[in-house]
């Protein structure tokens, strides 16, 4: 690989000028008596030269552009980059740490094997050091007998949240080649599946949001923690920032079930029972419809222009004339007539007051933005629960208005060399025929909506359905510590050959048989292209700051180089295309026809800038007409079927209140939810099913001190877990004073949450805004191997007592559905 | 010549505690050795409890009682307004942590409260209190302004980012972050600042944006009755509120 | 040049080694090295090892047991110098016999206080010269440490005097006025290190300095009886005599009479002083006073009150009971062990209530460490090691009728 090309800066910093400095307060005395050895010290060193590197932060989703502070070779500061619109030159509480990460002492030094054959949370796996040669070879022979038994399919690659094409994006085509259906297993249905299946069954987009937050005027925030983990918080706390203290301020209501800073920096917190969200937001729309609040231009009008919508009376269908809205009076029929706030009241145990104070603000405010997370869809009812808020962004017309919801643009990236579909030899395409289900039984009768369902492998390979796996490989995905059921996961992976390639110790290490730890994230070259920001297309590029400090290897070169060691085409594909930096070099080539708003036109000029990206977003909504930017202004009117194929792909073409994609999986959910086929397109109350034997929900939120998994082995991060559950250097379980006394608890002592699949202990805090029926205890904390302060914290996992259930049609786990016993232990 | 101060919008405030990393890793401080530390507090019950933070740098104080009660000088006060400690003269009789009336100081040879030890990890060598790897370049260290890692045996805290703000040019009113030029010689804590809660300036210029901002929006100082008059202002808004000193739970359960 | 032959004005030997070493001072001696050797071994291998974090201190509780230590020691110092005045200052004679005593006590409980700070401070060597060239008026601690400094100088003078039998000399007389005002002024400048903190509000209160330099008084009192009751193991006058080499009714009133009395009047100032001050803290709502309340659940606080006032105030309420040397030894030990612990609750009670920390800021709890601990056998050992030695070499219970008392100032 070739030195990237960094800004240099001459630090003006003379050393005389250091040692010169007359110390001013305490007189010239101080000054002369201060002569030490420090001086002397500082006189004879030279000033080194520092260079600034524009990287890409690697703890949380969000793609910060940072600056990397190197100097003689050590990296001793990381900042925002100034020119890089998601950072801006700030940074979260985590990317500072990001140097801790990449001098992390518990790092893995190099690929190493494991001689310890019998496996086990206690086994020590008694690595011993090889070569890559050998660690490649070794990988390759065995995907190499494999195939040529013609049992691909039991290799997977089971990878958590990828950066691009440089990474995660090989692996299609890895799995392609070599002829498995494995190759790609990701963990969407462990993160955030359900808000992209709601929206996708509404307004047609299966995907996450782009938001201009920063023209809106209410934020309607169901249980997304704006700011602590939701994406990209660094520029969300900097959209707080301006819309806090603009004028109009903008006003903020957040739904959550328990108290965050985002709750507390809002206007209103309402701490909603786990699992109704659905039921508040239907009662907001219920209010917004019979109160007239809605947006006239984008939903339409009583053909009279009257407003028939009264509580319990149902209206005929030919009474109102919908523009891009499809079903309300249906839906409105069928569901909302009766959702008062009444009703939402009982359920939801936020007051009739509050209900309808909030959906009078919402209703009223325009531009107003309902936005949604894991907090109300990582349930049984998520889908709907999602559903029910997003057609909020309906009502208040929000839809790719000004201070609305957007779609995220593709990059304009340039072809690789190679061609896939040119490499494919008849092992791979005998594989292809052979139609071999999924490990995890997606797009079968099982899963069949869902993209993924990690969550599920373990029990695949327990029980050797749909097939007994042979070779596993993860990367960036700890599933044994993150998914529900994890303990399950280390039955599995005594059964299979594990392939790590952390550059960290974690749980899934202890069981690997091969460990081939990838670079951090200073260290490597990879493409980031933006999750769903503004709508404008972006992509970042991660530039090594340091040479690699360790014997490790960037993971997509691994998988290349593992590819080049496979018999057959397969092999002369990888060789063509070479490495991470040469598929980067192609990618960056579509910029030199789409040059950046930063001059960002070629590979040199994407490494100077650490970003490409094309503004303006090409679309908008304005009083309820499409337009597309002309060059200077949004003034082409969109024809409905542009609008049909680009905003809305829905059957109909518009913002569906009866989805017609869940239309069609009637049955389905009719089998798996218990809805009746005809009612199953409708936004609606579905009552969440808890799961656990226990009488308190337990919550686990991500906090804003969890890295990607990394956080927990940072020193200074465990100091710093903070606001509720976090103190300094422990997580606790959050309570309430009453639910605590009841049982004998005190502020402090040890607790055992428990529940039909076991028990973990952690220490109480007893805090009294915790809603009396839910307790909290933040995920990421109860590591048992995964360095060495991550695993000294004595705070358990909570995702070993989270059972394993699913919303059946998004994917997602029920994460939040669960409850347990809490007692002192 | 400025006198520097620091003004930090509540209302803008998120409690996100990047300030409090940002610092820790510019002047490589020991974990939960927070110069710029960010202080939580709770009040009230389900469902209307009420979470309230404050960021809390050193107030580098107009009238500093943690200069006078120093036996030694070691912390003194700068012509341009900042509070230092000189390592070379500071004998750790932690007088002034006694005397500081906002707890900004710290003597970090004692029991590390996150353990294990990092200072175990990364032993120091030549007098310094440990040797992180991401440390400061050695000709950036200056003891006199208790600037790098610390030696042994002294008291540490918040010093402006001294090393950064003392090559501003002269006459600067703000130090503006998002101004490439100025951009270094702001302290690390305003520059990562991603709501913008903080503003940096020279409380001595009418013009400053900080003088402005404490006029409009009426800053306030803490614990002003103990006449320190601290350089470092708070703007509590409408959302934000300025918490007790003490936050010693009186009720517990 | 061989110290032992170096003689006094009357050819008594400087050091007196001929004299083989009484029982009592051979065992403080052994003690003395023993449990000083043992302490200062653990806490120098011990702050080898971890540095300060061998200590409990933290940066909430930043100032913890050593200082207690050397607040005590410093206190009985002054206390010590003080009665060591009432003689050779005021001419009230009846101290005579014990002021040779009270200033080589004075003189060692400050040896063992500065050892103490010394393994306290971060760069004790840097103090030496860092603190004569800042000149940091503003600082109560530079006063102090000043004082003390001088403090200590004008002791080893006077004991000097005193030892070459210089009692009635002006200069023995004016160096002893200093002395006096000088050991006023230290303990009232260390009552101002922590009386003068308005940010540490269960410290904050003029009469800081009075409350040290009363107790630190008081404790001199205690360490007087103590001392002088050891001598008397036998109960009896003869081994005074014996001691004084002299008899007169004078010594055995001052021991039966004066001292007990001048210690029960002492405590009873003591314990209305502090009572003024817990009350004052427990109705005081002022932000940093609820200390006091936590301080009730502190065993320190019990002790202090209970075991090292009201017991030796009963102790020495009545003439029959003040004039029992077993008594006396068991009430001055008593009010020792008790200003001991009053000592470290002070320092506790000022910090506890954590500044500035926020909801996850408990009270600062505080135990000494094991290297802290070890700081009190170092301190004492240091101390008895010194005493015995004195009492061994230095002929601590000599006095002399003045011939002619120096004319009074007028």
């Amino acid at each position: 690989m070739s030195e990237p090309r960094q800004m240099n800066r001459r630090d003006f910093l003379k050393s005389s000028a250091v040692a010169g400095v007359a110390v001013t307060g305490g007189g010239a005395l101080v000054t002369s008596m201060g002569t030490g050895a420090a001086e002397a010290e500082t006189r004879a060193m030279p000033p080194l030269e520092t260079k600034i590197v524009k990287s890409v932060c690697h703890q949380c989703p969000a793609r910060c552009g940072i600056d990397v502070y190197v100097t003689d070779g050590k990296v001793h500061a990381i900042y925002g980059t100034l020119d890089h619109p998601i950072s801006n030159g700030k940074l979260c509480p985590k990317g500072h740490l990001g140097a801790y990460i990449l001098y992390d002492p518990d790092r893995f030094k190099g690929p190493m094997m494991r001689t310890n054959s019998k496996k086990g949370r206690d086994e020590d796996p008694k690595f011993k050091p090889i070569s890559w040669d050998e660690a490649l070879a070794a990988i390759a022979s065995r995907l190499n007998a494999l195939r040529e038994k013609g049992e691909q399919h039991r290799f997977a690659i089971v990878h958590g949240r990828g950066w691009g094409a440089s990474d995660a994006g090989l692996l299609g085509d890895f799995g392609k080649l070599y002829g498995t259906p494995n190759g790609a297993l990701g963990h969407s249905s462990i993160c955030s599946d359900g808000s992209k299946k709601a929206k996708a069954a509404l307004d047609g987009n299966y995907n996450y949001n782009a938001y201009d937050y920063r023209n809106t005027n209410y934020l309607l925030n169901f249980g997304a923690a704006f700011l602590e983990a939701y994406r990209p918080y660094n520029n969300n706390m900097q959209v707080w920032g301006h819309i806090r203290t603009k004028s109009p301020k903008t006003k903020v209501t957040v739904v959550d079930v328990r108290v965050t800073t985002t709750g507390a920096a809002a206007d209103h917190l309402l701490l909603v029972k786990p699992g109704t969200d659905g039921a508040l937001a239907l009662a907001i729309a219920h209010v917004i419809l019979a109160e007239g609040l809605w947006d006239r231009k984008f939903v339409g009008d009583f053909v009279d222009g009257v407003n028939h919508f009264k509580a319990g009376e149902t209206l005929e269908p030919g009474t109102f004339k919908e523009k891009w809205t499809l079903g309300l009076i249906e839906w409105w029929n069928t569901e909302l007539k009766n959702r008062t706030p009444a009703w939402a009241a009982e359920i939801t145990s936020v007051t009739e007051r509050d209900i309808v104070a909030v959906a009078r603000e919402f209703g009223v405010t325009r531009p107003a933005m309902a936005i949604f997370e894991r907090g109300p869809t990582t349930h049984t009812n998520g889908l709907y629960n999602g559903m029910a808020i997003h057609a909020l962004n309906a009502l208040v017309g929000s839809m790719y208005a000004v201070g609305g919801l957007m779609n995220q643009m593709g990059v304009p990236y340039g072809k690789l060399p190679v061609k896939a579909d040119e490499f494919m030899d008849d092992l791979a395409r005998a594989a292809a025929e052979r139609k071999m289900p999924r490990l995890d039984r997606v797009k079968t009768k099982e899963v069949p909506l869902a993209s993924n369902n990690i969550q599920g492998i373990a029990q695949s390979i327990v029980e050797e359905k749909p097939y007994q796996l042979d070779t596993l490989m993860f990367y960036l995905t700890n599933p044994i510590f993150s998914t529900p059921n994890a303990k399950q996961w280390e039955e599995a992976l005594k059964k299979v050959f594990v392939i790590e390639t952390s550059p960290f110790p974690s749980e899934t290490s202890v069981f690997a048989d091969i460990v081939v730890p990838d670079h951090t994230y200073l260290e490597r070259w990879q493409d980031t292209p933006t999750y769903p920001f503004q709508g404008w297309p972006m992509t970042g590029l991660r530039v090594p700051a340091v040479k690699p400090l360790h014997d490790t290897k960037a993971f997509g070169d691994t998988l290349i180089e593992i590819g080049k060691r496979i018999k057959g085409p397969m092999g002369e594909h990888y060789k063509k295309l070479g490495n991470v930096e040469n598929v980067l070099r192609h990618l960056a080539k579509g910029f030199e026809a789409n040059p950046g708003d930063n001059g960002v036109n070629s590979f040199d000029t994407w490494v100077e800038k650490g970003v490409w990206y094309k503004k303006p977003y090409l679309y908008r909504q304005i009083a309820g007409e499409f337009y597309e930017w002309d060059g200077t202004d949004y003034r082409r009117p969109m024809s409905n079927q542009e609008v049909k194929s680009k905003l809305f792909p829905t059957e109909s073409g518009r913002f569906e209140l009866k989805s017609s994609y869940l239309g069609h999986y009637g049955e389905f959910i009719s089998e798996r939810l218990g809805i009746p086929p005809t009612r199953v397109g409708f936004p609606q109350w579905l009552p969440p099913k808890y799961t656990g034997s226990g009488d308190l929900h337990f919550i686990t939120p991500k906090t804003a001190m969890h890295a990607e998994g990394r956080s927990a082995n940072l020193p200074h991060a465990v100091a710093l877990y903070q606001p509720v559950s976090g103190g300094r250097n422990e997580m606790f379980l959050e309570i309430h004073p009453e639910t605590a006394r009841q049982r004998g608890i005190r502020n402090g002592d040890r607790v055992r949450i428990s529940n039909e699949l076991g028990a973990i202990t952690a220490r109480a805090h007893v805090y009294p805004a915790t809603r009396p029926d839910t307790v909290v205890l933040p995920f990421g904390f109860g590591h048992w191997a995964h360095g060495r302060w991550a695993s000294s914290r004595k705070t358990g996992n909570g995702c070993e007592i989270i059972p394993n259930v699913s919303e059946p049609v998004s994917g997602l786990a029920s994460y939040y559905t669960v409850k347990v016993k809490v007692e002192k232990a | 010549m400025a006198r520097w101060g620091m003004v930090i919008d509540l209302e803008k405030c998120t409690g996100c505690q990047a300030c409090t990393t940002a610092c820790q890793m510019e002047n490589n401080r020991l974990p939960g050795e927070n110069w710029q530390d960010v202080l939580f507090y709770n009040e009230g019950e389900y469902p209307s409890g009420k979470l309230t933070w404050l960021p809390r740098p050193c107030m580098h104080c107009e009238n500093p009682s943690c200069v006078a009660v120093c036996p030694t000088k070691a912390t003194y006060k700068t012509e341009d307004g900042a509070v230092l400690i000189n390592w070379e003269r500071c004998i750790g009789c932690k007088y002034c942590m006694i005397a500081c009336p906002y707890g900004v100081r710290f003597y970090a040879e004692e029991k590390q409260k996150t353990q294990p030890d990092i200072r175990k990890v990364y032993p120091g060598d030549s007098g310094k209190m440990w040797n992180p790897p991401y440390r400061m370049p050695e000709h950036k260290r200056n003891l006199k302004w208790g600037v790098g890692v610390q030696p042994k045996g002294v008291v540490s805290k918040c010093n402006f980012c001294y090393h950064r703000i003392s090559q501003a040019p002269k006459g600067t009113p703000d130090l503006d972050p998002n101004d490439p030029k100025l951009r270094d010689f702001t302290p690390a804590c305003v520059v990562t600042c991603a709501p913008t809660a903080r503003y940096f300036g020279d409380l001595d210029n009418p013009k400053s944006k900080v003088r402005q901002l404490i006029a409009e929006k009426r800053g306030v100082r803490l614990q002003d009755q103990t006449g320190n008059r601290p350089q470092v202002y708070y703007l509590a808004g409408e959302a934000a509120t300025i918490p007790e000193t003490r936050s010693v739970r009186r009720k517990q359960s | 040049m061989n110290i032992a032959t170096l003689t006094t004005r009357s050819g008594l030997p400087l050091l007196d080694f001929n004299s083989r070493p009484d029982p009592t001072s051979a065992f403080m001696m052994l003690a003395g090295a023993i449990a000083g050797g043992i302490g200062l071994a653990a806490v120098f291998i011990n702050l080898f090892l971890d540095g300060h974090a061998a200590f409990n201190t933290s940066s909430d509780m930043a100032w913890g047991a050593p200082i207690a230590y050397y607040l005590f020691f410093l206190l009985t110092s002054s206390g010590l110098t003080i009665i060591a005045s009432l003689d050779t200052v005021f001419g009230l004679r009846t101290f005579y016999p014990i002021a040779k005593r009270c200033v080589w006590l004075a003189i060692i409980t400050l040896v063992a206080g500065f050892t103490i700070l010394a393994l306290e401070l971060g760069h004790p060597f840097r103090m030496l010269w860092a603190m004569p060239t800042a000149l940091q008026i503003y600082s109560p601690m530079w006063w102090m440490g000043a004082l003390y400094s001088i403090d200590l100088v004008l002791l080893c003078v006077k004991f000097y005097l005193l030892h070459t039998e210089n009692w009635n000399s002006r200069l023995t007389h004016h160096l002893s006025i200093v002395s006096f005002v000088v050991c006023i002024l230290a303990p009232g400048t260390l009552g101002l290190v922590f009386g003068m903190m308005a940010m540490r509000p269960a410290w904050y209160s003029p009469v800081m300095p009075m409350y040290f330099i009363l107790t630190g008084f008081m404790s001199a009192v205690a360490f007087v009886v103590f001392f002088t009751s050891l001598l008397r193991r036998e109960n009896s006058a003869a081994a005074v005599v014996r001691e004084h080499r002299r008899a007169d009714e004078q010594l055995l009133h001052l021991y039966d009479m004066v001292l007990p009395r001048l210690f029960f009047v002492t405590l009873l100032a003591v314990i209305a002083m502090r009572v003024g001050q817990i009350i004052t803290g427990l109705w005081s709502n002022y932000e940093g006073m609820e200390a006091h309340w936590k301080a009730l659940e502190s065993p320190l606080f019990h002790i202090e009150i209970w075991a090292g006032f009201i017991l030796p105030a009963a102790l020495m309420s009545t003439n029959a009971l003040r004039a029992n040397p077993k008594m006396q030894l068991l009430a001055s030990v008593l009010f020792m062990v008790g200003i001991f612990s009053a000592r470290l609750e002070l320092l506790i009670v000022g910090q506890q209530v954590p500044l500035f920390k926020g909801y996850w800021a408990d009270y600062v709890e505080y135990t000494p460490s094991f290297t802290e601990w070890m700081l009190v056998p170092a301190g004492f050992g240091i101390f008895l090691f010194l005493y015995g030695a004195g009492n061994w070499l230095l002929r601590l219970s000599e006095s002399r009728v003045p011939e002619r008392l120096p004319e009074p100032a007028h």
